[in-house]
């Protein structure tokens, strides 16, 4: 559960502290699982609602407005994606801009529709769609870069 | 192979080591939820035993058969109340201090990083998140295309197999539309602490009874050393009145409030102070102007009705009564060092009906305004605003603490 924090958080220092009330609320709530889906799944929720009650806390859930610059480049295909392991990969997430990261997260990770995550952050499918595509280009460049 | 489940795989494989400090957090933030569980169930348990034994003081000292000195009034056969006069008292009501429920801060390592404070926050926030309906996964996810660049048309060109096979990789949640909204469900009576200040106005006197009321019974007893009115006026002070008391929330719309409180009523007339020896002579008589105050303890009950219940403002109607017992009723003489002390007998009934609206700061502590009108029943208690104006329009304020 700690690479979930750290992947929604972004600091792995304040992805501690959010690994640490996820624990909390999980012992708390352990009555309430009744079953219904895997634990590690419903463990999963709870570490991922965490991490957003988190960073709406800080009001980091704002829709980031970079790389506009970036319009316009072509999604590459996955060849570049394979050559990295776990921690580059992490290490390239965290770098993400927050809007990005969050959105990222629920959409390529966890895998949310654009709907979902609208709903969820109350933003429309729209934006979320940008926010992903525009998380993408970064990564991309990113890994371009990396090369 | 599709890039989002290739970043997933290798994602799913990653380990991270978890500093030792955070268990330590984990374990500090569960006796720290454990804590004030045990808190609030002390405050809860503590405001019923508070209203039992007020009932029960009730019961014991409100006796209304006891006996008492009463004060004989003078001018027996006018029994004429002239126009009251509200005085200006320059004390306000003060609002007692806030009382609120704190658990004990718990000493956690200082590498421990953040807040085990904060655990029970993030519980309920997360509880909340957990227990909302799954509207959105079962909602139909009709995505619509509408995007301009490049890359942007590239994913509204994405397999609809793809979309719909992300439903089936982990388990969905609805994240509720209100974050972070936190909501206590673990109690089915809510419970509240109440601090108040009442005052009422003399308002309403253009509409009280001016003329005969029913004066208190005339005593048959010898003349006894006490207060003989000799002016048929009287100059009334605001009524004041302070106490505290529990609200029992039963029903989202019924709750119950049950207290204590003290009311300070006073008066100044023009009088004589007759100091009677044992056979019934009148020793001396000191005229002058009398300042009487009289001190009240009562048990008030309400029902209150909810009308609007939201989280920042609620509205309500109320209605109810209290007893009060007359505990000291003081006269002192002006440029004199005379004073005389009655505890007369019997209580005071009074029944009230108002509403109200209690403006929320934070999750537990809220401001109230209780605006009402009270009408004091006649049983005997000595002359007062309340004998002179049994209808009187209240304005009560105060905090409640929920626990």
């Amino acid at each position: 559960m700690f690479p979930i924090c750290i992947r929604y958080i972004g600091d792995r220092v304040q992805a501690e502290d959010v690994l640490q009330d996820g624990f909390i609320t999980l012992f708390e709530k352990l009555d309430s699982y009744k079953g219904d889906g895997s634990f590690e799944g419903w463990a999963r929720r709870i570490f991922v609602t965490t991490s957003l009650m988190a960073l709406r806390k800080k009001d980091a859930l704002k829709m980031s407005e970079e790389l506009d610059t970036a319009r316009g480049m072509k999604a590459e295909t996955v060849s570049q994606v394979q050559n990295i392991g776990y921690k580059e990969l992490m290490a390239l997430i965290m770098q993400l801009p927050p809007g990005f990261r969050t959105v990222f997260n629920l959409y390529s990770i966890e895998g949310y529709s654009h709907k979902e995550i609208g709903d969820m952050l109350g933003i429309s499918e729209t934006t979320s769609r940008t926010q992903l595509s525009r998380a993408r280009i970064w990564l991309q460049k990113k890994l371009k870069e990396n090369d | 192979m599709d890039q989002d489940l290739l970043m997933r795989s290798i994602l799913e494989g990653g380990q991270e080591e978890v500093p030792a400090h955070v268990w330590e957090g984990v374990s500090a933030g569960l006796d720290k939820a454990a804590r004030r569980r045990k808190v609030a169930l002390w405050w809860r348990r503590a405001a019923v035993g508070g209203a039992v034994a007020a009932a029960v003081a009730a019961v014991l000292v409100l006796n209304p058969g006891g006996s008492g000195d009463d004060i004989v009034p003078m001018d027996e056969g006018s029994g004429l109340i002239a126009v009251v006069e509200p005085v200006d008292t320059s004390d306000s009501v003060n609002p007692e201090e806030v009382l609120i429920a704190q658990a004990e801060p718990v000493v956690r390592p200082a590498s421990a990083g953040r807040r085990a404070e904060n655990a029970a926050e993030a519980v309920a926030e997360v509880t909340e998140a957990m227990e909302l309906t799954e509207a959105v996964e079962q909602a139909g996810t009709s995505e619509t295309v509408d995007v301009t660049d490049t890359v942007e048309k590239s994913e509204a060109n994405a397999d609809p197999a793809a979309e719909a096979s992300r439903k089936t990789v982990s388990e969905k949640t609805y994240f509720p539309e209100d974050w972070g909204e936190d909501e206590e469900k673990t109690a089915k009576v809510k419970t509240s602490l109440t601090l108040s200040g009442l005052t009422g106005t003399n308002s309403a006197q253009n509409s009280a009874r001016r003329n005969l009321i029913k004066r208190p019974s005339i005593s048959k007893a010898p003349a006894k050393t006490g207060i003989k009115e000799t002016s048929t006026n009287s100059t009334y002070g605001i009524p004041l009145s302070f106490g505290a008391g529990v609200k029992f929330d039963f029903t989202p719309k019924w709750s119950l409030g049950v207290g204590v409180n003290y009311s300070l009523l006073s008066r100044k007339f023009y009088g004589e102070y007759q100091k009677v020896d044992a056979s019934g002579i009148i020793e001396s008589s000191t005229s002058s102007d009398i300042t009487n105050t009289q001190h009240y303890i009562g048990i008030p009950v309400n029902a209150f009705y909810n009308i609007v219940n939201s989280k920042s403002v609620n509205f309500y109607a109320y209605a109810g009564g209290a007893v009060e017992k007359c505990i000291a009723d003081k006269y002192a003489l002006a440029n004199t060092s005379i004073t005389h002390k009655e505890v007369p007998a019997g209580v005071q009934w009074s029944a009230n009906v108002g509403i109200g609206a209690e403006f929320m700061i934070g999750n537990h502590l809220g401001l109230y305004i209780d605006p009402s009108l009270r009408y004091y029943f006649d049983n005997g208690q000595p002359k007062s605003i309340r004998t002179a104006q049994p209808f009187m329009l209240g304005f009560e304020m105060g905090l409640r603490v929920r626990l």
